[in-house]
């Protein structure tokens, strides 16, 4: 049995839910975004926490899964202990760190689904090139949905100007094409059954279809105990909002309303999305570094044909 | 252990120089003998010919049937052989600019002897099935499907393109139900079938939860009480408009093996998390038997209680046989890897072996058709 499953997936892709719920099972762990593949070092994991969400003190799910494991509970007192701790380990590889989270939680598999770890292909090749016996569970969901639910996260991010990113903006219909290419070119260089992929409507739609069948693949126990306590996310230490100054580690309202709701997730239709939406693809000002760099973005047909046919891959029209 | 049952190849494709990327041809199998029609240009003789050859598994030979010269043939353009065996007939039409000519078999009471060929006018329920690429008879009605996808004396195609189908790929009849594949470029294939008094249902759809890697089915094969496919995406040249590169390996094509219930299996393909249970490759193999080259489908097909597969790869045509249904086997003395390319025009399984007709390219470049039996 391998130690470790990574959940690769964009931003709000149900990551949080699912991930949490396959944490469940009796013999995994399931981490909150822990963050640590984005960086060689701690060190380096600390400045992308910075640049990311203006973080001083490292990604608020590492804090909270110290506090935890060190302590067995998580409050303030714990997480500024876990603060503290990782301070004075920040030039420990984060490969050490991973290595150290793993043996407390042994012999138990760890399971860790940060998004920004498929933001690039270099993240996922870190996680690989460290971890090349892990399992990877690529995780969809539509691409609408998904662009509709990044924009209000983005909006939420604004109004409580949380985000540090001066980034030009793309659409992020772009930015869900980008992200499960990089997982798709990664997964298919693995070994067949190394890796899986599944759409998050799937399994929080059918539950008891879908988990027997992720708990069959890694190789861990099926039985109904086992199957029932992964429908019960609620019962993790990282589905609820956390202490200060460790709140996040996982989707705010995810958090808020952890328990698995019954009833089949709706998927929207691609066509009609793009029949009704006038999209802008990228800002003016990303438009203007392309004009400068003397490059162009693809026409509107081809990015539509493009995202349209990544989208009938994944099992989505 | 006699899983390689075929031990011997032999090439018997006529000596008549003359099969070559300008000629028409067609091959069939009728009551023993294997028929090839064509027309072409005979450099020695300098002249167009229409001929109809035999050839006689015993003694080994080919004997001309038919032959017809022909003047101003417009250097061979437009032209087209066919073959089509229907209710104890062979008919062969060779048709070009200049004309065409249509011929049946005369009945014979010796069933063993090969046909004579008579030169006559078809009835058009007969020329229609030169215009069909498959039929089969069941419950007492006949099913033709054309080239372009229509099953003839259904409602299965009007029913089917509903579900966004675009075309009905492949008909079978397994354990008296009329099966039809669909190819559907939106979620992926789609079988359904229809028994005498059963509604049409959906056995398999989304391209078997491979959604549109999986858009066609390539065919349909009864062995061993379950019925075989090959599924993937289409040809690479029909498919331009799709960017499939990207996704650098997935293109190549699943094997999957359904069962009388509707279960199924993949045989060889991706692992993947359906709404039946988990489904893993029960070859150990995944998309393309694993070869790296992305070989192209050619043919599956059942012979001598053993099912073959085909497949194009970098070095040529590669042949597999499997006598379970999961446990595959290369033949490697069967891998053509001295031509430079070889397709897979027809394959005929009869007790004189299995049949391959092919379409070869060799290192100059020159195309030729070349017939083999293996035994």
């Amino acid at each position: 049995m391998s130690e470790l499953l990574i959940i690769l997936s964009p931003p709000r892709s149900f990551s949080s839910i699912v991930s949490t719920m396959i944490g469940e099972h009796p013999d995994l762990y399931g981490f909150p975004e822990l963050h640590l593949f984005v960086g060689d070092t701690v060190q380096e994991v600390f400045d992308f926490e910075y640049k990311l969400a203006k973080r001083y003190s490292g990604p608020h799910g590492l804090l909270r899964t110290l506090a935890q494991i060190h302590d067995g509970f998580q409050t303030t007192g714990s997480i500024m202990r876990a603060v503290a701790w990782l301070n004075e380990r920040k030039d420990w590889s984060t490969k050490k760190l991973m290595d150290y989270l793993l043996e407390k939680i042994s012999p138990l598999m760890g399971l860790e689904k940060s998004p920004p770890t498929a933001r690039k292909s270099l993240f996922i090749e870190r996680v690989y090139s460290l971890y090349p016996q892990a399992y990877f569970l690529h995780l969809t969901r539509h691409p609408v949905s998904t662009r509709q639910s990044w924009q209000e996260f983005d909006e939420t991010i604004k109004n409580r100007k949380l985000s540090n990113n001066k980034s030009v903006n793309i659409d992020k219909l772009l930015a869900w094409y980008q992200v499960h290419l990089n997982i798709i070119k990664f997964t298919n260089t693995l070994p067949v059954g190394q890796s899986m992929r599944i759409k998050g409507e799937d399994i929080l739609s059918y539950p008891d279809i879908y988990l027997p069948q992720i708990a069959e693949w890694l190789g861990v126990r099926t039985d109904q105990e086992a199957i029932e306590a992964m429908k019960h996310p609620e019962n993790s230490p990282y589905a609820c909002v956390g202490p200060p100054p460790a709140t996040m580690g996982n989707d705010w309202k995810f958090m808020q309303r952890p328990h698995l709701r019954s009833g089949r997730i709706k998927e929207p239709s691609l066509i009609a999305f793009f029949r009704q939406e006038k999209l802008q693809w990228l800002s003016p000002q990303f438009e203007e570094i392309l004009l400068e760099n003397e490059l162009k973005l693809a026409s509107e047909q081809e990015i539509i044909t493009e995202i349209t046919n990544l989208a009938g891959v994944l099992g989505y029209q | 252990m006699a899983l390689i049952t075929a031990s011997n190849l032999i090439n018997i494709t006529p000596e008549i120089n003359a099969l070559t990327e300008n000629s028409s041809y067609a091959v069939g199998i009728f009551k023993y003998y294997l028929y090839l029609a064509i027309i072409y240009y005979d450099p020695e003789k300098r002249q167009d010919l229409r001929r109809v050859l035999c050839y006689n598994f015993l003694d080994k030979t080919w004997e001309t049937l038919y032959r017809e010269s022909l003047t101003n043939e417009s250097q061979l353009n437009f032209i087209s052989s066919k073959i089509r065996v229907f209710n104890d007939n062979i008919y062969i039409l060779l048709e070009s600019p200049l004309g065409w000519q249509t011929l049946r078999s005369e009945f014979r009471e010796n069933s063993r002897e090969k046909v004579k060929l008579v030169a006559t006018t078809l009835s058009p329920e007969i020329l229609n099935l030169f215009s069909y690429r498959q039929w089969l008879s069941f419950e007492d009605n006949l099913y033709f499907l054309d080239e372009k996808g229509n099953l003839i004396n259904s409602d299965l195609t009007a029913n089917l393109s509903e579900f966004d189908n675009e075309i009905i790929s492949e008909i079978a009849v397994f354990k008296n139900y009329l099966y039809g594949a669909t190819v559907n470029l939106e979620r992926g294939f789609q079988i359904w079938k229809k028994g005498n008094q059963a509604p049409l249902e959906p056995v398999i759809t989304n391209g078997a939860y491979r959604y549109t890697l999986n858009e066609k089915v390539f065919s349909l094969v009864d062995f061993q009480d379950c019925l075989y496919f090959v599924t993937g995406v289409r040809e690479v040249g029909e498919y331009s408009k799709k960017t499939w590169g990207i996704f650098s390996t997935p293109n190549d094509f699943e094997i999957i093996r359904l069962y009388p219930d509707n279960d199924w299996d993949i045989i060889a393909g991706t692992p993947r998390f359906t709404p039946q249970g988990l489904k893993v490759p029960l070859s150990g193999m995944g998309p393309g038997l694993d070869d790296l080259s992305h070989p192209q489908f050619q043919f599956l097909k059942a012979h001598n209680n053993a099912l073959f597969l085909g497949i194009k790869t970098a070095e040529g045509l590669q042949l597999w046989v499997t006598e379970n249904g999961i446990d595959w086997m290369t033949i490697p003395e069967y891998e053509f890897s001295n031509f430079y390319q070889v397709e897979v025009d027809s394959v005929f399984s009869i007790v004189w072996g299995l049949i391959l007709v092919l379409k070869v390219t060799d290192l100059s470049g020159v195309k030729t058709l070349q017939i083999y039996q293996i035994k």
